[in-house]
């Protein structure tokens, strides 16, 4: 079982959350190209307005007032106005809806995704939600963004990639719709596509999110940005910093991956900057895993920035200092913030099944996950090993033949082996499950994955204890091989085990 | 002290016209002014409106011959227009029924004389104290009727607003104030504006400062919007730009974005369609909801390229023809006489 599968590489990849979220978030607040924008006239029929209304006071002139008011965007001048209107028995009642909604204080209106746990039901009914709204609204790009999100939460990715040619077919040169479109094709491994979309886009000279993007999706796949040198200028031009932070993280990660730290901190620094929770997600794992040179002090401080929906950053933070019941509530947040995405779930139900032994909620978190990932291995195999703890051992054996045969090969291949040497435990089948453990724990080994290996251990001297064999203490002896690594913070819980199991046994 | 045109109280004018009393500025007013207003009564008992140029806020501004000859060209422009309309006897728009010049104070006075109506629909709204779903109806029929009329002679009224919408005892609404309007061949000093009518009414491209290179359709375009608008008003009390930036995140509002209105479209077209789903709920009666938002729908849609009526251009070659609103107006108003359709 692992967690780290998805800590192994990172990108600043752009976020995909609802058009609501992403708005409140104020990565739309500024346009890609500015013009100059004179709003006196606005003020000279506000004045005409309030004239008006002066001279003659009643409720429609005051709605009409009203009207002028919002348009002009001086509102909340008017609240003893919109009071009187609002208490009017003859104001219609849609009126006063729109009255309730537009005066009020806009930061108790935050709609920013919470912590509840997920639910396929939920998304079964935005899916018919979205679809309804658009049999009337059919030309509205985010509305069909959404539904596509929708389908995609609920692993319907034919489904979801003709809303998002929808949407980028009705706005081929919007930021919200490139980016959502972009990480839907990473979703299905369709870098080509995203990287495609945006480096094709006519905002990629202008738009320092849809830089960033372009930026990270290249570098993921080996590529060198044709937009490097524009994007360095960008950063010099004058622009708020919360509209840089992520192009900053995204040249900076390129710089650290090059080996090139001095910069690529200067980068970083730039990205805290009004940062955005991406970014702090970026930096502190290029912290961990690139740029640190001691585990006490972080190449680029981030302990002061604290941008709304932190959870992905929290979660891998707590996790590595061993605070695993912050990282447990974290890795669910970031899980309902991003719910089409499986590293979330991969983290959560692997805390929640390793380190709490909550079997039930493991599995619960990454069944709700593949509908989104079905060929996801990371959750496959978490699942394969929470069903086979709470005793289900056919369906975590037919969960793991998912795996094809490639699938099993590559970084990960010592994990399964030790989750195929579980299985073979359960069955009965010892001695095959042994060797197929110490087979595991060698890959590791050899790949200098230490922390794999460590847990391989551990989790063979676990099903040694469970299957009551004799080869109990040598499993046991076998873990004094991991002690002081850093990379495995998961020991103290393990050794609990350990030690509850040898006190059952 | 008074300018000329603030001294025609009590003055016998053409046509057996006599000046009444003046008609207080409002604050707004007091500015720059270009014309003032009096009541005038007939010799046989008719009363009427009477508007005078006032050209001496142009005489005192930096550049006289400047501000003269856009005053001077905005009075002949509105004069011709108010012509155009008597000629084709437009029933839906106030008429002019006098003009001339007056001599005060050694200084030559020009005015219009137009109708005298009870008051604009907000006052009629007012004492009504209740909606009269009949009347409604029969206010945006009669609004579609003046707007084809308008349109029909090449004329785009480009400032329809509630204020603008007179209510008459015996012959319902008509429009009035054609001060701020375009014709396609009378030149107006106007024309250079892109929008020219207020801007608090102004459809989502002229607020976000899009001009459409099309002349025909960013004048004809805003009318069939400001139309829309009107309906939304009378039934709602709200205009649609009123609530399309109600819904809009704050960084969008027009005082707010600095970008272009080609990049807040998608944004706008999704808050349009929030907006109409709102509206849709509001309804009672389906039937009728149903009706208004598919007018709504055509009439405004903030994306200029696709708002329009696509079965009119169809048959006539134009998206922002009325025709068919006015036959719908009309069928929508004797289904309500008939108890057919209700509201609230």
């Amino acid at each position: 079982m692992s967690a780290g599968y998805h800590d192994r590489d990172r990108h600043i990849f752009p976020r995909w959350r609802s058009f609501a979220a992403t708005s409140e978030l104020g990565e739309l607040a500024q346009p890609a190209v500015e013009i100059k924008n004179d709003t006196s006239e606005l003020d000279i029929s506000l004045a005409k307005g309030i004239a008006g209304w002066e001279g003659s006071s009643s409720l429609w002139r005051g709605l009409d007032l009203l009207g002028t008011a919002v348009v002009a965007g001086r509102l909340e001048e008017f609240s003893a106005l919109v009071a009187e209107i609002k208490s009017n028995p003859l104001t219609p009642k849609i009126t006063r809806e729109f009255l309730e909604r537009t005066h009020g204080d806009k930061s108790v209106q935050l709609q920013l995704p919470g912590c509840d746990a997920i639910s396929g039901q939920a998304s079964r009914h935005e899916i018919r939600a979205h679809r309804l709204h658009l049999a009337s609204a059919p030309r509205d790009p985010i509305e069909w963004m959404e539904l596509a999100r929708s389908y995609t939460i609920a692993g319907l990715n034919d489904k979801a990639a003709k809303a998002v040619l929808a949407a980028l077919q009705l706005a081929p040169d919007n930021r919200f719709v490139l980016r959502s479109a972009a990480r839907f094709f990473i979703h299905i491994g369709e870098k080509d596509i995203a990287h495609g979309l945006m480096s094709r886009s006519r905002l990629i000279t202008h738009d320092p999110w849809i830089m960033a993007s372009e930026i990270a999706i290249a570098d993921s796949m080996g590529k060198t940005s044709r937009i490097s040198k524009i994007a360095r200028e960008k950063m010099e031009a004058d622009v708020a910093p919360s509209e840089l932070t992520e192009l900053a993280s995204a040249l900076g990660s390129v710089e650290a991956d090059g080996g090139n730290h001095r910069i690529a901190r200067r980068f970083l620094r730039r990205a805290l900057d009004g940062a955005n929770e991406n970014s702090i997600a970026q930096i502190r794992w290029l912290n961990r895993s690139r740029l640190n040179r001691s585990d006490s002090e972080d190449a680029v401080d981030v302990s002061r920035a604290n941008p709304p929906l932190l959870h992905e950053a929290n979660a891998w933070a707590a996790f590595h200092k061993g605070e695993f019941d912050i990282a447990r509530k974290e890795s669910l947040c970031w899980l309902r913030d991003q719910p089409f995405a499986s590293a979330p779930a991969v983290l959560n139900s692997y805390i929640a099944s390793a380190l709490f032994l909550d079997f039930e909620a493991g599995k619960e978190t990454a069944l709700e996950s593949l509908r989104s990932n079905p060929d996801d291995p990371m959750l496959v195999n978490n699942l394969a090993v929470c069903l086979m703890e709470i005793g289900d051992l056919a369906a975590a054996e037919t969960y793991l033949s998912r795996l094809s045969v490639e699938g099993r090969s590559g970084v990960m291949e010592a994990t399964y082996k030790a989750t195929y040497g579980m299985l073979e435990f359960r069955k009965g089948n010892i001695e095959e499950g042994r060797r197929l453990y110490q087979e595991a724990i060698e890959k590791a080994k050899n790949s200098s994955d230490k922390g794999t290996a460590a847990r391989a251990a551990f989790h063979l001297a676990f099903e040694e204890l469970v299957a009551h064999t004799t080869h109990v203490d040598e499993a046991i002896k076998r873990l004094k091989e991991f002690e002081g690594q850093d990379d495995f913070v998961e020991r103290a819980r393990f050794f609990e085990r350990v030690n509850e199991l040898m006190r059952n046994d | 002290m008074s300018t000329p045109a603030e001294q025609l109280t009590g003055q016998m004018l053409d046509g057996g016209w006599v000046v009444g009393d003046l008609i207080p500025r409002t604050a707004a007013q007091t500015g720059g002014h270009f014309s003032c207003s009096y009541g005038v009564t007939n010799r046989d008992g008719r009363k009427a409106f009477l508007k005078a140029m006032d050209y001496t806020s142009a005489l005192k501004s930096l550049d006289p011959a400047t501000e003269l000859n856009i005053l001077t060209s905005a009075f002949i422009f509105e004069r011709q227009v108010l012509q155009v309309c008597a000629d084709r006897k437009m029933s839906r728009i106030v008429r002019a029924i006098g003009g001339g010049k007056s001599s005060v104070a050694g200084s030559v006075v020009e005015y219009l004389i137009f109708e005298e109506a009870k008051g604009d629909i907000r006052t009629y709204l007012d004492d009504a104290k209740r909606f009269d779903l009949v009347w409604t109806l029969t206010c945006i029929h009669n609004i579609c009727v003046g707007v084809r009329q308008l349109n029909g002679a090449s004329i785009a009224h480009q400032d329809l607003k509630p204020s603008n919408v007179l209510h008459f005892s015996n012959e319902g609404q008509k429009l009035a104030d054609l001060g701020r309007a375009w014709h396609k061949s009378l030149f107006s000093p106007h024309d250079g504006l892109a929008c020219a009518g207020d801007l608090g009414y102004a459809p989502p491209e002229l607020l976000y400062r899009y001009v459409t290179p099309d002349e025909s359709e960013r004048r004809f375009g805003a009318d069939f919007y400001l139309v829309g608008s009107m309906v939304l008003f009378l039934f709602t009390g709200m205009r649609a730009s009123q609530i399309l930036i109600s819904e809009l995140d704050p960084h969008h509002s027009p005082r707010v974005w600095l970008g272009t209105y080609e990049e807040m479209l998608p944004y706008l077209s999704h808050a349009f369609s929030l907006n109409l789903a709102t509206v849709t709920r509001s309804f009672p009666d389906t039937v009728l909801g149903e009706e208004i938002v598919d007018v709504l729908q055509q009439m405004c849609d903030p994306n200029i390229a696709t708002r329009g009526d696509r079965l009119h251009r169809a048959k006539y070659g134009s998206r922002f023809g009325l025709e068919r609103f006015v036959q719908r107006f009309d069928r929508l108003r004797q289904a309500a006489i008939l108890g057919r359709i209700h509201h609230p």
